[in-house]
């Protein structure tokens, strides 16, 4: 490019000539170096949105970003819990040690500067990741190692739901096969009161101890005795479930209820009534 | 003649069809009793294996042998159930002992440990892996189903080792085997000697409000929602307090809330609508969130917990106690806010309606290294009240410990006595 330059000013006294073609490399020398401090300053600036989205993180976040969240803190060592997309103690202490170790402000929560300092640091396999997430696989996302190999069996069914900590996920799945399989055609209420009675049932004294025997405790329940029980629950059934987990109890403390158009048993009636949801009364 | 034989024919056909159907129903009423026996045992082995493991990481949290001592007898105890369970599992020989032995040294070592014959530093050393291995096998023998409502695979194998074993003709003396309830096994008398907070709204002194007035009530809190359409009706009269059922239904929200006659408080509200893949930021959730607790005059709580889910963020507020700058977790409320745009979609304040009566109490210091273990770190400590076994409500040194193999704990030690009121794993 210099050169065609050169070429074109022959008829130029030939000190002159080259005291130009001198200036011109300098100026072009100096151009290309402005473009390609700009396009460094701009390709860096846009890194952040090729990763995660804009949002902070904290405790308590769920969903992509966190799975991202935890894939890079995984692949460079700080994160060995499971990644489940749940920002929960073990990702909030994984994350507080990469800032103190990228002296980054220690605050376990994930703004631009340490999104930015995380990305540089770590690869994250997005694809490979949300794979093995949609097949239920156990895996593991460490750096330095074949992915494949680090894919392991099929890990526990799971509900991808944050609960109290005084809750499983086995204890959601089982309650909301009860829920679904005896108040499906309930509104949101009475499927959110079914949930309410299980766990009062728990903690009542004249039932058992535990969620798993209050629900099969024989002539209990009818999605039990029918079968209903083991239909898999929808969405709305665990979401009912979730809120009754999370202390809603639409029934007032009631521990029995039954709908009055199909009840067979005499004695149910003589229980102390609390209100009606949908087709069923509540009772203490 | 030939006609009647026809006839004897048909009626004989029929007859046995009936007699077939009915078998067959009867057959599957059985195999479906017999999978709940089945499923019920084996979950319940599931949940103590669980229990279990918690209560080995309760035994690796501390070194004071005060307060192992608890933990300690929850392990030889739990591993004895976990044992009656999995002896009632219809699981091949091999494995049944090889669990069932496993099981008893933990419990024989557990034992050990409390009489002080083996060292503190050793069980936790063996523990850590022996955890891993009870959680595996919960996992497995979690409740679970496969698609169509079809039964879960050890469930199901179970039933078909039973049936297969018996044949056909033995199903009648199947039946005698899994017990058949009748109405008498269920609980006739309600216990009236429930403590719950919940019961004691009956004691609330305010002054009864109308149907009229529950209605102006519910348009001034919920402002949003006063064109709705409300339904009111009033709790039976036996209910344990008298309250308002307020069913209110705007275009695409459905939901309802709940107010005590006596005061109108607030008890729950809960709402449902469809929702927008769209999702606000935590700080304008929180924002939210803050809006709502003042706007329903809970200004003297603080936000504990928040989870984040599919639709909804959920959120946990306790009272802060002026006195000493403690939080009454007893004194809470919780609240749903949608994810999308932020709206409340439900309010539980039943347990805030009557404030917890505290009795002051020493503050003595306490000396974490010698209470945890080598392992465990405290990361944070803060004031809050729990109840004790005695269900009295103690003031705490709330402790936020950690471990990086065993995981994060929440333990509540007393100011005074520094018994271990309560622990609690975190997610």
């Amino acid at each position: 490019m210099l050169d065609f330059f050169c070429i074109f000013s022959k008829n130029l006294p030939k000190l002159y000539k080259k005291e130009r073609c001198r200036l011109k490399q300098i100026k072009y020398i100096l151009i290309s170096l402005v473009i390609c401090t700009a396009s460094y300053a701009l390709l860096n600036q846009e890194q952040p949105t090729q990763a995660f989205s804009a949002q902070i993180l904290e405790r308590g976040a769920y969903g992509d970003d966190v799975i991202e969240l935890q894939a890079r803190l995984q692949y460079i060592g700080y994160y060995t819990s499971e990644i489940d997309g749940k920002f929960g103690y073990s990702t909030y202490w994984a994350l507080r040690n990469f800032q103190e170790k990228y002296g980054l402000p220690v605050d376990g929560m994930l703004g631009e500067k340490t999104k930015k300092k995380l990305v540089n640091a770590s690869e994250f396999n997005e694809k490979f990741v949300h794979e093995q997430i949609k097949k239920g696989n156990s895996f593991t996302h460490y750096g330095g190692k074949d992915l494949k190999a680090q894919v392991k069996n099929k890990k526990p069914e799971s509900t991808n739901m944050q609960l109290p900590p005084k809750y499983t996920e086995k204890d959601l799945k089982l309650i909301a096969n009860a829920v679904y399989g005896e108040s499906r055609g309930e509104p949101y209420e009475g499927q959110v009161a079914v949930a309410a009675v299980i766990l009062n049932r728990v903690d009542h004294p004249d039932f058992p101890n535990t969620i798993s025997e209050v629900i099969f405790q024989p002539r209990a329940f009818t999605a039990v005795a029918d079968g209903q029980i083991w239909l898999e629950p929808n969405e709305r059934a665990k979401e009912a479930v979730l809120d009754a987990l999370n202390g809603w109890d639409p029934t007032e403390n009631a521990i029995y209820y039954f709908n009055p158009e199909t009840a067979t048993s005499e004695w149910i009636w003589s229980r102390p009534q609390i209100k009606k949801i949908g087709q069923h009364i509540f009772c203490s | 003649m030939k006609k009647f034989g026809w006839i004897i024919v048909v009626a004989a056909a029929a007859l046995f069809l009936v007699y077939h159907l009915s078998v067959q129903a009867q057959n599957t009423r059985l195999e479906t009793a017999l999978a709940n026996q089945y499923a019920n045992q084996l979950t319940t082995a599931s949940e103590q294996l669980t229990v279990l493991s918690d209560s080995i990481d309760q035994t690796l949290l501390f070194k004071d042998k005060a307060a192992l001592d608890k933990p300690l007898d929850d392990v030889w105890r739990v591993s004895s159930d976990v044992r009656a369970s999995i002896s009632a599992l219809p699981i091949d020989q091999e494995t049944s002992t090889v669990w069932m032995n496993y099981l008893t040294r933990i419990g024989n070592g557990a034992s050990q440990v409390k009489a002080g014959k083996v060292p503190i530093e050793e069980w936790q050393k063996n523990m850590t892996s022996a955890r891993d291995n009870l959680r595996s096998l919960s996992d497995q023998w979690a409740f679970t189903t496969r698609e169509d409502g079809k039964k879960d695979y050890i469930v199901a194998s179970f039933v078909q080792n039973k049936v297969s074993k018996e044949n056909e003709k033995s199903w009648k003396a199947l039946g005698s085997s899994v017990k058949t309830y009748t109405e008498s096994d269920f609980p006739m008398t309600a216990s009236e000697t429930d403590q719950q907070k919940k019961k004691d709204l009956q004691h609330i002194e305010d002054a009864e409000i109308s149907m009229d007035q529950v209605k102006q009530k519910f348009r001034e809190l919920f402002p949003e929602l006063k064109d709705a359409k409300l339904h009111v009706t009033e709790s039976a009269k036996d209910a344990p307090y008298p309250f308002y059922h307020v069913e209110f239904h705007k275009g695409i929200r459905i939901g309802y809330a709940d107010f005590t006659k006596k005061g109108g408080h607030l008890l729950s509200f809960l709402l449902e609508r469809p929702f927008d893949n769209t999702t606000i930021s935590v700080e304008q959730m929180k924002a939210k969130a803050l809006k709502y607790m003042k706007s329903f005059d809970y200004a003297d709580t603080k936000m504990v917990d928040f989870r984040e889910n599919n639709i909804a963020w959920h959120l946990a507020f306790a009272r802060n106690d002026a006195e000493n700058n403690a939080l009454v977790y007893a004194d809470g409320v919780q609240l749903k806010v949608a994810k999308d745009n932020g709206e409340l979609l439900g309010l539980n304040a039943m347990e805030y309606i009557q404030k917890e009566k505290l009795v002051p109490q020493k503050v003595i210091p306490i000396n974490y290294d010698e209470l945890f273990s080598g392992n465990f770190t405290v990361e944070e400590e803060r004031l809050s009240y729990v109840e004790n076994q005695q269900l009295q409500q103690r003031l705490a040194y709330e402790v936020l410990t950690r471990s990086d193999t065993i995981g994060t704990y929440k333990i509540y030690i007393d100011t005074e006595t520094h018994e271990i009121l309560h622990s609690e794993k975190l997610p």
